[in-house]
């Protein structure tokens, strides 16, 4: 159990957020030059990379779908990405949570337009605190639209926590940690649909009825942010077209 | 409708709906609605009545009708084997596709054998007539075939003299089917 109380008597959480507050998000699109599309977060002290490989050919071929496209996930996190050394080698937390992010992009993107090819999605943590796989989500979706494949749809990620007995949403590593439940949630605003939704601690039903509510606010201003990314890159590269 | 043809639209933004436009590049439709499926500024055409996405970056995957570069990997009678390197007014690929050249869609005249028309290491230029890989390729047109060979003795490159490949080294011509825009000419 905590040693230190998470939250104050007023409400204001450690880091100084107050329960609803989202840390600041900073989303970056089109910044690798080997990839076909790129994107970088800095979601408070959380930075995550993420390169779009594709549509390409399947390798090995066998591996391929015949009506569709193969998505892939490879989440792994930088050694000194955590306080304590974190092996080079791939963790089955790692390999759990790439099929997670894979999961909760898949229903976005028209694979159907492309059958037998591979995209696959490389999330590089540079450091972690906390909600990891919600800032790889945000950040994959808008690498997706920047490698320029057809989407129904952004997807926006955030978790709520209960802390202190509280519900807290935007989940730090020392919330993840100390806290009693985390509940990270996926969604496609446009669409109103909920494309991941996990669930670690416990809560009760009235609790879980107003983190659905919290959750579904947090991804919209998760989403806002990730519009005007898209908005202020390609702004950009279209007046950059015009002088080529 | 709120978007105008200025505004930068993103997947999952609607753009009209199904009673009032045909979905136009760039969209699909959900339920009833025109949405965006593709980064780019809206695209309304009142005459055609189409709501389509002036595509702002599109992914760059052979289709039906574009032009392609290739390398000839592998010749048999009947086929050749290419390796897609380019795709004409798409990004740059990062990765290759795989194409097939069938003799039926080598030329417009009768073809003997494959290796009439190409060799291991030509580059060609291709059109590519089906839409998943191995992407089937047709050379028939003129501007369509080999636009750059090498000997297949001693290497160096060949050049075109009239209608025939030409090593100006050792004087001996190579059967190709070679493309209007062979990039080496006498
Ligand atoms: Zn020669």
């Amino acid at each position: 159990m905590a040693t230190e109380k998470l939250i104050s008597d007023d409400g204001i959480r450690n880091d100084g957020r107050k329960i609803d507050e989202l840390r600041e998000i900073k989303f970056d699109i089109g910044v690798l030059k080997n990839t076909d599309g790129s994107a970088y977060v800095e979601w408070g002290r959380t930075k995550i990379l993420v390169g779009v490989m594709g549509p390409r050919e399947s390798h090995p071929k066998h591996l391929a779908l015949a009506d569709k496209a193969r998505i892939d996930a490879f989440y792994r996190m930088a050694s000194f990405s955590v306080e304590e050394w974190k092996s080079p080698a791939p963790s089955r937390r790692e390999t759990e949570l790439s099929k997670v992010i894979r999961e909760a992009l898949s229903p976005a993107v028209f694979t159907e337009y492309f059958p037998r090819t591979s995209i696959d999605i490389f999330i590089e943590v540079l450091q972690a605190d906390g909600s990891t796989r919600c800032a790889a989500i945000s950040a994959a979706s808008l690498a997706l639209v920047d490698a320029g494949i057809p989407m129904r749809d952004l997807v926006a990620s955030i978790a709520v926590g209960k802390v202190d007995g509280q519900l807290v949403l935007d989940v730090q590593d020392k919330e993840d940690k100390e806290g009693e439940s985390d509940m990270p949630m996926a969604y496609m605003p446009s669409k109103n649909a909920v494309t991941l939704l996990q669930m670690d601690g416990q809560i009760t039903q009235e609790e879980f009825a107003r983190s659905i509510d919290m959750l579904k606010k947090g991804c919209l201003e998760v989403y806002r942010l990730q519009r005007d990314a898209i908005e202020a890159h390609f702004k950009v590269s279209e007046s950059s077209n015009e002088e080529a | 409708m709120a978007k105008s043809s200025k505004d930068v639209v993103m997947p999952g933004d609607e753009l009209g709906v199904i009673e009032e436009y045909m979905p136009g590049n760039g969209t699909y439709e959900d339920d009833g609605k025109i949405k965006a499926s593709s980064v780019g500024t809206l695209d309304l055409d009142t005459k055609s009545r189409k709501a389509g996405v002036s595509v702002s970056r599109k992914f760059s995957v052979p289709e039906v009708g574009d032009l392609v570069e290739g390398i000839v990997t592998l010749v048999k009678d009947d086929k050749a084997v290419v390796s897609i390197v380019g795709i004409r007014g798409k990004r740059p690929l990062t990765g290759e596709f795989t194409g097939e050249l069938h003799i039926s869609q080598a030329a417009k005249s009768y073809t003997k054998s494959m290796h009439d028309v190409t060799n291991v290491n030509d580059r060609i230029l291709a059109k590519v007539i089906t839409g998943w890989t191995p992407y089937q390729l047709s050379t028939a047109d003129d501007n369509l075939g080999v636009i750059f060979a090498t000997c297949t003795k001693c290497g160096d490159s060949l050049v075109l003299r009239g209608d025939k490949l030409v090593c100006l080294a050792e004087k001996v011509y190579e059967r190709r089917k070679v493309s209007s825009e062979y990039s080496l000419r006498e």
